[in-house]
């Protein structure tokens, strides 16, 4: 992951109250283990107390020049909070989307996983295995004066259920296998003690190539390329040890955009939780003892959200030998057709999918390649004047769709608005793989493995439901018609734009979602907060 | 192809408020559903009313008003054809659903009685005719675009596609390694089998009239809007010496200026920066802006002087006195030139007096929006790529605001006819159809739109591409985000804009897409596809281009 | 010369209709309106519960005071009526009347080789034999049972109380009419009950099975109504259909190319935009039966007393540019609402559907006809006579 050098730093006073992960994805650390956690009910923070006893939750500010030899990260569903008793207006407060939970039946259908009662195939039989099952906000309709019962009996579609319940996620990076087993045993060794289980967990693989310095997805191309690049006005940001109060001119995006308490996108404070000054009438000690700042506009509450963010996860499972199948199908039949396109090989074709070469460069008309001074991809590189109609990176493929920049603007004036607009909808992504490397990448040995898709955010709807929604899964993005992300989307077609004429590709469902859910990474003062409760 | 857009607003009797929702999503899962047979949802309603892009019926329920019960439909062609295809279809449904609603006060109320009488079977479209609201702006995506060649377009599209498509053309011949202008000829001649209508030229999407009349109409406006400004200049230099005249004009424009600099400022945390400059955009359209000026003002120097000249004539044919006609020319035309000039010193003043009650406007941060009913929304949202959204909100009071709201609706309205004629609004282009009414006498405004991707992304648009059209247009509205000089900041407050605007929208119950596969961008794609085959053949250059498109 | 006027006139109705329309939608002279628009039309049709047919006078005078739903209002007897009489005249009946009309027009066209006339030779021959087939009803050994089905007509919808001639002629021919069919519901009841399946058979069998509501007077009474309310009309309307047709090339030669690909569907279409400019008559009369204000709280609200007697133009309504797209545009893709030609409400044809299924077809052999073309002279346009079609003569071939 390029996070394994990330170029920017917190500010030292916000370093201090975030955990790390908001700044890392521990690159360092090749290891680790995602444990989702089962909470008992009214289970209060008794456990989240002795377990940081045992698996400190690292701190920003731990991110010294030194490697660290092992780090972890927890995060919390709505559920999870109310099992451990936060304050229902507390609950009441975090935004809507964490509030209802990623199943929620409307919210399934726009990130493409339910219609109605019917699970699509990016999903895996039988549906999702896992999710925090948050229950609807309103469970019952109001019966009113002279209203009207439409229903016919049935009950409503509603938010979807799983067979796994997660309340918490505890991530935890090592360097090696060895000391992530022994972490993990500690970690449950406390838990079992406050009844909390572990009904999941996913071994983190970060396999960083030595030679190239890159690490690989599962289907073999370089992963975690492009990131945003925080910035922010006030200073909390620092890059080569100054403040970083202008944002960088193609990747840079406000720091209220993942962390709550900062300016965002919109020019305002990332709206965030609180958590209630006192209990019936006297002040309540703990936000204070906690170090929760007060809430600058809600007299009475303090702020819950500051330095923490949300985390989406989603668990993808990823097919292999079928994706790299297709590929061979695709350009068997392109060169069945047409002997003289000899170019197209599978790799070409999944270059295309992807929209970036195996080792992460992107797509560039005539093939060209363009390396920064330190060999690594050039991922300042802008496509409106470049690569305009796709001829290198094709329009459809997985990164240009998750993340245009100003290839949407309609003519040249309206560049600068449409990358800044693109910017709007950015996400800090720390998500790793899980299972075993493919040994031949054509061969489907039956293992499971895949994605663990984490990212950072702090406006679930405006930043990771848009990219899957509007981007990813537009079946109009970029004046395509009746396509979607051919990576991660269903069966379906693909455009590869060619002068003067394009192709078209076969694709399939190579990615399925497995569980997933909404959490809260709470800050290091709201972490204390909750192991007070 | 003339076009209609057009709501009928009814105030629904309160009781019966949610009976008429009821009633309005029976219809939905009667129409909505594919009947046996049928491949398409609403394949009755497309067959019963062929003029129809785009139709909703919603209940917008707000605590300062009783319900209000919106039709809202955008259509081919002349009003009176279409409420008799769609009273053919769902007359009687209609019928009940006016049943809820009030009995007007006004000479319709006999109509009302008739229809709605226990039994009643006079026709209802006379009454939803007679209720029917003009909109204040609107905009047609694919504007002079009949539904019927959308469609046929589109199904071109699909042809050419698997046309390319098929295994045996994948190889050099006879497309991918064929001359761009040979590959136009050869898929014109398969295409033209089953698509005959690409043998003749389509009619133009805006007739030559047309235009002369959305371009004159926006002239016209300019010329009031110059000669109202110019009044007051007009009666001081008339009775004034050119040089105090001028030093006066001078010495309150000067005092205008720094009232307005003075105040410019945005008030503490309302600003938001966007690359939008007002000084950059006047310049980049100098030569529209200066047309959009200076040629009224000519007119209005032409006009002005021969009117008064003529009345001076008349004066002189009525009571005998001839000769002095000459006389009165240079005076009236200069009076009229100096006070054009004043525009100058009385423009500051305006937006002097807009900028103090911009400062005093309150806004609404938080809105209420009830779970309920937000779920609701959502219930109805983001089954197809195309979605609906209608919203009320109250109009801020006031002389000035007043009288800015409804001129600058006919103005915003007259300039988006001359300037949106390809399907994007700024940058945007994801609106189908979209219009703005005034409801109860001016006290309300109605916002309906039938816009591609989701409601969020659409907001989104607004706040990031099109803030300027939408703080304009919208600001007028009671709880706006702040605003500063009618333009900045307003809709650029992303979430708080979002907030507002989610708390003034309505359930979209029933709402019908003709295409709901189809997007703007794609309508104009499959279009110029077709029109490039329609209108071959092409030299080689062309041919290259409207090859990207295939 | 009063004959010629009056076709002048019914040839400048359509115009007139135009000014009506916009100028004075609601006529009023006297105790008698006539309704020009679509809406208005409309509502008299609909609003069948204030307007009745003025028909049963002269339907007592047929039926010699038997009920037939034609002359009724609704309610449980015209409801009963019209049931029993879909039991015997039913949907399935119609592919085979649409075949059998297409046959018998093919025998009348191939009968005259280079020409006929639309009206005689084929309208009127081939239905009358099509429909007393299908009635049961037998050619009386003395009198045409044409003559006698129209002229009955000619009382029923457009006879004038002041015409005596005429009413002694009725007087005359309806006694014969309705003992011809005595005697044969006697003839048949005689001979058993294995005959033909015609509609007279199957009302016979439901009697026989017990069927208290088909007595011999409500058989007799509803085949008479039948045969003199529904096959004189075809006769006025293939006619009409064809002029129209003549009168644009385009459409003419859409309705040939559909008649020999044998396009039932299309053809139908085309003839019924036909039937849209010249439909079986300009207007329908009804008589309010109460006070009552029609076009209510529009520009063009007229209260009627009771009594009042209300032509709604339908050939007018069916013109309407209010309501319809481009009227005056030759379109065979309208939609059904934009036809009233059948009425519409209540009184709506009771043979629509079997109009439907033939009159098309009974064109379709001679729309097959090469060349296909107006005669020479005047036998060559539509000539009316008041409202009926008297004579035109088309030629084909070489």
């Amino acid at each position: 992951m390029s996070a394994a050098h990330p170029s920017w730093k917190l500010a030292p006073d916000v370093a201090a109250a975030t955990q790390a992960l908001v700044a890392t994805g521990f690159g360092r650390l090749p290891t680790g283990r995602a444990l989702f956690l089962r909470l008992p009910s009214d289970c209060g923070g008794a456990w989240l107390k002795a377990l940081r006893g045992v698996v400190p939750i690292t701190v920003a500010s731990d991110l010294a020049e030194k490697a660290l030899p092992q780090a972890a990260a927890i995060a919390f569903t709505w559920t999870g909070l109310q099992r451990m008793g936060l304050a229902p207006n507390a609950l009441a407060s975090f935004s809507a989307p964490f509030r209802e939970g990623m199943l929620e039946e409307n919210r399934l259908r726009r990130l493409g996983d339910r219609r109605g009662d019917v699970w699509l195939d990016t999903v895996v039989e039988g549906g999702p295995r896992w999710s925090g099952n948050t229950p609807p906000r309103q469970a019952e309709k109001n019966v009113r004066a002279y209203s009207v019962d439409l229903s016919e009996g049935k009950p409503e579609t509603g938010t979807a259920v799983t067979g796994g319940v997660v309340h918490a996620l505890l991530l935890i990076y090592s360097r090696n296998d060895e000391e992530a087993d022994a972490t993990c045993a500690a970690a449950v060794a406390v838990l079992e003690e406050h009844h909390v289980r572990v009904v999941h967990t996913q071994p983190l693989l970060l396999d960083v190539e030595q030679r190239s310095g890159i690490s690989r997805e599962h289907f073999g191309f370089a992963d975690g390329l492009s990131q945003p690049q925080p910035y922010d006005r006030n200073g909390h940001v620092l890059k080569d040890g100054a403040p970083a109060t202008e944002p960088h001119p193609v990747q840079g995006v406000p720091l209220g955009e993942f962390l709550m308490g900062y300016e965002n996108g919109h020019q305002e404070i990332a709206p965030a939780p609180v958590v209630p000054g006192d209990v019936a009438g006297t002040e309540d000690q703990r936000p204070i003892k906690a170090g929760l700042p007060r809430h600058p506009e809600a007299r009475g509450f303090f702020d819950f959200g500051r330095n923490g963010s949300y985390l989406v996860v989603r668990e993808l499972a990823q097919n292999v030998a079928a994706f790299w199948r297709a590929m061979d199908t695709a350009a068997a039949l392109i060169r069945e057709n047409e002997p003289e396109a000899r170019e197209v090989t599978s790799d070409w074709v999944a270059e295309r999918v992807v929209g970036r070469d195996r080792e992460g460069h992107l797509i560039r008309p005539g093939n060209r390649r363009q390396l920064t001074r330190d060999a690594r991809p050039d991922n300042d590189y802008l496509f409106f004047d470049e690569d305009r109609h796709g001829f290198g990176c094709p329009l459809g493929s997985h990164v240009r769709r998750a993340h245009p920049r100003d290839s949407l603007a309609p003519t040249q004036s309206t560049k600068a608005t449409l990358l800044k607009a693109a910017n709007n909808h950015r996400i800090l992504r720390r998500g790793r793989k899980y299972g075993p490397n493919c040994a031949d990448l054509r061969v489907d040995d039956g293992a499971s493995r895949g994605l663990l898709f984490m990212c950072l955010n702090t406006d679930i709807a405006r930043q990771f439901e848009f990219i899957q929604q509007t981007w990813l899964l537009n079946s109009d993005f970029h004046t395509m018609f009746e396509e979607t992300d051919p990576l991660i989307g269903p069966d379906g077609w693909m455009t590869i734009p060619e002068d003067p004429l394009r192709r078209r590709i076969h694709v399939e469902t190579f990615v399925q979602f497995s569980g997933g859910e909404y959490f809260f990474l709470p800050s290091i003062p709201a972490l204390n907060y909750l192991g007070q409760l | 192809m003339r076009q209609t857009t057009l709501c009928v607003p009814l105030d629904v009797r309160p009781e019966s408020t949610e009976r008429l929702s009821a009633l309005i999503e029976l219809l939905r899962r009667r129409e909505d559903r594919p009947h046996i047979g049928a491949a398409d949802n609403f394949a009755l309603l497309s067959r019963a009313v062929p003029t129809l892009h785009f139709m909703s019926l919603s209940v917008f329920e707000h605590q300062s008003f009783d319900p209000i019960f919106i039709i809202e439909a955008n259509f081919d062609g002349r009003p009176g054809p279409f409420w008799a295809q769609l009273e053919a279809q769902m007359g009687e449904d209609l019928r009940e659903m006016l049943r809820c609603c009030k009995e007007p006060f006004d000479r319709t109320r006999n109509l009302y009685c008739a229809i709605t009488a226990e039994g009643s079977r006079v026709p209802v479209a006379p009454y939803l005719e007679a209720s029917t609201q003009r909109p204040s702006v609107f905009h047609h995506g694919n504007r002079g675009l009949t539904r019927d060649r959308i469609i046929a377009e589109a199904k071109l599209f699909r042809a050419l596609r698997e046309e390319l498509d098929k295994p045996q053309n994948q190889g050099a011949q006879p497309y991918r390694g064929a001359e761009p202008e040979d590959v136009r000829d050869r898929l014109y001649q398969k295409m033209l089998p089953e698509h005959p209508w690409l043998g003749t030229p389509g009619p133009p999407r805006v007739s030559g009239t047309e235009r002369f009349l959305d371009i004159s109409r926006l002239f016209l406006f300019a010329t009031m809007v110059v000669g109202a400004l110019a009044i007051p200049g007009i009666l001081m230099a008339a009775i004034l010496q050119t040089p105090i005249y001028l030093a006066g004009v001078a010495l309150f424009a000067l005092v205008g200026i720094y009232l307005i600099a003075r105040d410019r400022a945005p008030l503490p945390g309302t600003e938001v920066k966007t690359t939008f400059s007002l000084l950059g955009y006047l310049l980049k359209h100098a030569p529209l802006v200066l047309s959009v000026l200076l040629l009224p003002a000519a007119i209005l120097t032409v006009v002005l002087t021969a009117v008064a000249l003529s009345l001076v004539g008349l004066y002189g044919a009525i009571t005998g006195l001839t000769g002095e006609m000459e006389a009165f020319l240079w005076p009236v035309s200069r009076a009229v030139i100096l006070g054009v000039l004043g525009i100058v010193s009385t423009t500051p003043y305006l937006v002097w007096w807009l900028r103090r009650l911009e400062m005093r406007d309150h806004s609404q941060d938080s809105p209420h929006v009830d779970d309920d009913i937000a779920t609701q929304m959502a219930r109805y949202e983001d089954w197809v790529s195309q979605n609906h959204m209608g919203s009320i909100v109250l109009i801020r009071p006031g002389v000035l605001r007043s009288i800015i709201i409804r001129y600058g609706h006919m103005g915003l309205g007259l300039l988006l006819r001359v300037t949106a004629t390809n399907g994007y609004l700024g940058s945007m282009r994801t609106v189908h159809f979209a219009h703005w009414a005034f409801l109860n006498n001016g006290s309300r405004l109605l916002f309906l739109s039938n816009f591609d991707q989701s409601w969020g992304s659409y907001l989104d648009d607004f706040i990031e591409k099109a803030h300027v059209g939408l703080t304009l247009a919208w600001g007028c509205g009671v709880g706006f985000p702040p605003t500063r000089f009618l333009i900045f900041d307003g809709a650029s407050h992303g979430r708080r804009f979002k907030a507002w605007a989610l708390a003034s929208r309505a359930v979209s119950r029933f709402w019908y897409s003709a295409y709901p596969d189809l997007s703007v961008d794609q309508i104009e794609r499959n279009h110029r596809l077709a029109e490039g085959l329609r209108n071959g053949p092409l030299n080689r250059a062309d041919s290259r281009t409207w090859m990207k498109d295939l | 010369m009063k004959a010629w006027l009056a076709a002048r006139l019914l040839g400048q109705a359509p115009r007139a209709m135009a000014v009506l329309r916009r100028v004075r939608p609601v006529l009023k002279v006297g105790s008698t309106v006539i309704v020009t628009r679509y809406d208005d039309v409309l509502e008299v049709f609909r609003r069948d519960d204030v307007f009745d047919t003025p028909y049963k006078a002269q339907i007592d005078v047929l039926t010699g005071g038997e009920p037939f739903f034609l002359g009724m209002r609704a309610g449980p007897d015209y409801d009963a009526g019209v049931k029993a009489m879909r039991t015997v005249m039913h949907a399935g009946d119609l592919a085979r009347l649409g075949e059998r009309a297409e046959t018998l027009a093919a025998t009348a066209v191939a009968a005259h080789e280079g020409g006929l006339d639309v009206v005689d030779d084929l309208a009127r021959r081939v239905t009358f034999e099509l429909y007393a087939d299908y009635l049961g009803i037998p050619r009386p050994p003395e009198g045409r049972i044409e003559v006698w089905a129209t002229r009955l007509f000619e009382f029923q919808f457009a006879g004038s109380p002041d015409d005596h001639a005429l009413r002694a002629e009725v007087d005359e021919i309806a006694p014969a009419f309705r003992a011809h069919i005595d005697g044969e519901i006697a003839r048949r009841k005689a001979a058993g009950l294995n005959g033909a399946d015609d509609v007279m058979s199957r009302c016979l069998a439901l009697q026989a099975a017990g069927e208290t509501q088909f007595t011999d007077a409500f058989i007799r009474t509803h085949l008479l109504c039948m045969m003199v309310g529904g096959p004189p009309q075809p006769p006025m309307v293939i006619p009409h259909a064809m002029e129209q047709l003549l009168r644009r090339p385009t459409a003419l030669s859409a309705a040939v190319a559909a008649a020999r690909a044998d396009d039932d569907e299309r053809l139908w279409r085309i003839v019924r935009e036909a039937l849209r400019f010249d439909p079986l008559a300009p207007a329908l009369p009804r008589v309010a039966t109460a006070d009552l204000t029609i076009a209510c709280g529009t520009s063009r609200e007229t209260p009627l007393a009771a009594g009042t007697k209300v032509f709604a133009a339908f050939a007018s309504a069916m013109r309407d540019p209010r309501r319809l797209p481009s009227p005056e545009t030759f379109d065979p893709d309208r939609l059904d609402h934009e036809y009233i030609h059948f009425g519409h409400g209540l009184h709506e044809c009771f043979g629509r559907m079997m109009n439907e299924a033939t009159l098309h077809r009974i064109l379709k052999p001679l729309l097959k006809q090469p060349r296909l073309r107006r005669a020479s002279g005047p036998s060559g346009r539509l000539s009316k006579n008041g409202v009926f079609a008297d004579r035109l003569t088309v030629r084909y071939g070489p």
